[in-house]
């Protein structure tokens, strides 16, 4: 592999243009400089751009080069670690997938190497952020008898809500509104599909959801024991950047 | 009297109870059906006292014929009585559920009439949610002592997890203060759950579609700080009551004021002494230690300063230190602040290269605690001398608000961890 430092990656922000940008550069045996997102990028004269053409095909492949020769664990960290925030997570992804083919089926027990480590960190902090999700997503009742729910999570964690509010709520459809990523969750109850969106939409809320909302709260305000006030433990375990869009703690903030 | 009171009746009865998990259940939703359970639990909010909200945890009624000292829903004390009714509790619950506010329901009960009268209530409103809602939720029910064993069963066939409250650490005490409830009453029910829940694994194997009785297990709750029981003594039962009932959990409740009985203790215990057992109860389940290496006559309680594992390390400095890239599993996870999750990362890790305090660092393992307990390769952490006299002091000043200023051998632990630790996780 020839390590390029004079040619930066460009792909669409996708997850098949990112697996498409590292099947090029092992087609190319080189390592770029950088993997960026075209759209944020702007171009100087002393470096040469690559733009990388999204093409499935390509995607697929590595793929499944990765799901069959080490794991389908592995293709889940890299997924997650695509959809963290965590900066030059292209370049943690590449390096990681050159480990993954150094090492083989072992390359997740060697978090003591640092793209590795990198790698399932970023993954286990997306898979943190879901899992707290899962539980702090307040749905609201629209009077269509959708169910419509705001977050605003660090990560891109959509995907990772489908398939657990999908087994839940099996034919009740609902939304869930990304408003940091302008993203959203469409569910039919069928399928789920995820488009972008950058309006908040006008919500005719069902009249029912005052009633639910006046019993959540006196039930939040009731169960704690005030003897026992512990603001702290509170925030470490429920951070205040949730706080925003949880029902019981609309007065609160 | 409207729901909204109603509500805020019995969530205020049911307060006291501390479980308040969700995990364990693998229920699946069924077609047509609302909800399926989450194997590791979700919390859906915390209150202000830290604790987690995942289960809509009420009592069915508060009306009781039993005169716990401890207990506030005791006959003999004045407060607002009510009752839900088995459609409330339904309705309220798939409310909640629909909105993701909660993971299922903690229903639980004052005993109205008799044990029996009250046990059908509670199944008649987790009937209706089952059979007529196809509610796949989590759902938590407490087993009311004295309880015919044809009702527990029914129960048991509905729910997911069951609990008996085993209420007070000893036998004596518990007749001095709740004389209505005796220690058979409750520990025939926890037998025969035990008993059904092993059955019902069995003739799983054979029959796929076998009915599945109290699939997340059962639990049970003691008060602390009630009675004189030492630490020792709470930590052999809980110890006892894993090995000879399988329980999946033991909750500890530290004692709040509420009675005025000339038996009880008029202030709080800290909520220090709850979070040092749940500590060693830990211990005793994911760490393989036996109640008899933490505590002895000597010490019967545990310290304020430093949690239970320390405690035992520092009573045990001659098997320290640990080599970590040679120790086996069990030894590394005696070590003080290392994890069941640091100890198997290091065993995974360590068996494809050699590990240093940097690959341990970039392990992001915590060295803490465990730097004064092991080594790396032959070498200890900055070469530091480990003996108890240094230790003691040396830990004590890293758990107090002190940062990181200079570490002086010899202060005396003026603040310990003891604001660190009321601020845990409880």
């Amino acid at each position: 592999m020839f390590n390029r430092r004079d040619i930066i990656y460009l792909y669409d922000g996708s997850f098949e243009g990112l697996l498409t940008a590292v099947f090029e550069s092992f087609s190319f045996h080189e390592i770029p400089m950088n993997i960026l997102v075209n759209s944020n990028v702007q171009e100087t004269l002393d470096m040469n751009y690559y733009y990388v053409n999204t093409d499935t095909e390509k995607a697929y492949r590595v793929q499944k080069s990765i799901t069959q020769k080490i794991s389908r664990y592995t293709m889940h960290n890299i997924f997650f670690t695509y959809l963290s925030v965590c900066s030059d997570k292209e370049m943690k992804i590449l390096a990681y997938i050159h480990r993954c083919f150094k090492y083989g089926k072992s390359v997740n027990s060697r978090i003591n190497d640092k793209y590795v480590g990198a790698v399932c960190d970023a993954a286990l902090s997306v898979g943190n952020e879901a899992h707290k999700l899962k539980g702090f997503i307040r749905f609201l009742e629209l009077s269509n008898g959708v169910y419509y729910g705001k977050i605003s999570p660090k990560a891109r964690i959509l995907p990772a809500l489908i398939l657990h509010f999908k087994e839940r709520f099996n034919s009740m459809p609902f939304i869930i509104h990304d408003l940091t990523h302008e993203e959203c969750l469409v569910y039919n109850g069928k399928s789920a599909e995820i488009y972008k969106t950058d309006t908040i939409p006008k919500l005719d809320i069902s009249d029912n959801e005052e009633h639910y909302k006046a019993l959540w709260r006196e039930f939040y305000n009731t169960v704690a024991i005030k003897e026992r006030h512990n603001p702290k433990c509170q925030m470490n375990n429920m951070p205040k950047r949730y706080w925003q869009h949880l029902t019981e703690m609309e007065l609160a903030n | 009297m409207d729901i909204k009171e109603k509500l805020r009746i019995l969530t205020d009865a049911a307060k006291y109870d501390a479980s308040c998990v969700s995990s364990n259940s693998t229920r699946k939703n069924t077609a047509g059906g609302i909800g399926n359970a989450a194997e590791c639990g979700i919390c859906h909010t915390f209150t202000s006292d830290g604790r987690c909200v995942s289960l809509l945890k009420i009592l069915f009624t508060n009306y009781c014929i039993y005169d716990c000292k401890y207990c506030i829903n005791r006959c003999s004390n004045d407060i607002e009585r009510t009752a839900f009714t088995a459609r409330e509790i339904a309705d309220l619950t798939i409310g909640f559920y629909k909105r993701n506010y909660i993971e299922g329901l903690f229903l639980s009960s004052a005993v109205i009439k008799s044990p029996d009268y009250t046990m059908e209530q509670i199944i008649s409103a987790i009937s209706i949610l089952r059979h007529e809602y196809h509610f796949n939720g989590y759902i938590h029910a407490k087993t009311i002592p004295g309880a015919s064993q044809e009702l527990v069963t029914r129960l048991g066939l509905l729910v997911d997890r069951m609990s008996v409250n085993i209420e007070l650490p000893s036998e004596k005490s518990l007749s001095q203060l709740a004389p209505q409830k005796t220690k058979k009453n409750i520990i025939s029910p926890m037998r025969q759950i035990k008993g059904s829940i092993i059955q019902s694994k069995q003739e799983m194997v054979v029959y796929k579609h076998a009915p599945s009785f109290a699939p997340a297990g059962q639990s049970t709750q003691m008060i602390i700080g009630a009675t004189p029981e030492t630490d020792k003594s709470i930590i052999t039962l809980t110890q006892s009551l894993y090995k000879s009932f399988d329980l999946k959990r033991v909750f500890y409740s530290s004692y709040i004021p509420v009675g005025d009985n000339k038996n009880l203790p008029t202030t709080a215990p800290p909520l220090l002494r709850e979070h040092r057992l749940y500590q060693a109860d830990w211990l005793l389940r994911f760490y393989g230690f036996d109640s008899s290496e933490l505590l002895d006559d000597k010490t019967p309680n545990f310290s304020n300063e430093i949690d239970p594992k320390c405690q035992w390390a520092l009573k045990n400095l001659h098997l320290f230190p640990v080599e970590i890239n040679k120790a086996p599993y069990e030894v590394i996870l005696r070590i003080p602040g290392i994890g069941v999750r640091s100890a198997k990362k290091i065993i995974r890790a360590r068996r494809y290269s050699k590990l240093s305090f940097s690959d341990l660092k970039r392990m992001r393992i915590s060295m803490k605690r465990a730097r004064y307990f092991i080594t790396c390769n032959g070498h200890t952490f900055e070469n530091m001398w480990l003996r108890q006299e240094l230790i003691t002091p040396l830990m004590l000043s890293d758990a107090g608000a002190s940062g990181y200023g200079q570490m002086s051998l010899f202060d005396e632990p003026t603040k310990g961890d003891t604001i660190k630790c009321l601020t845990g996780e409880i």
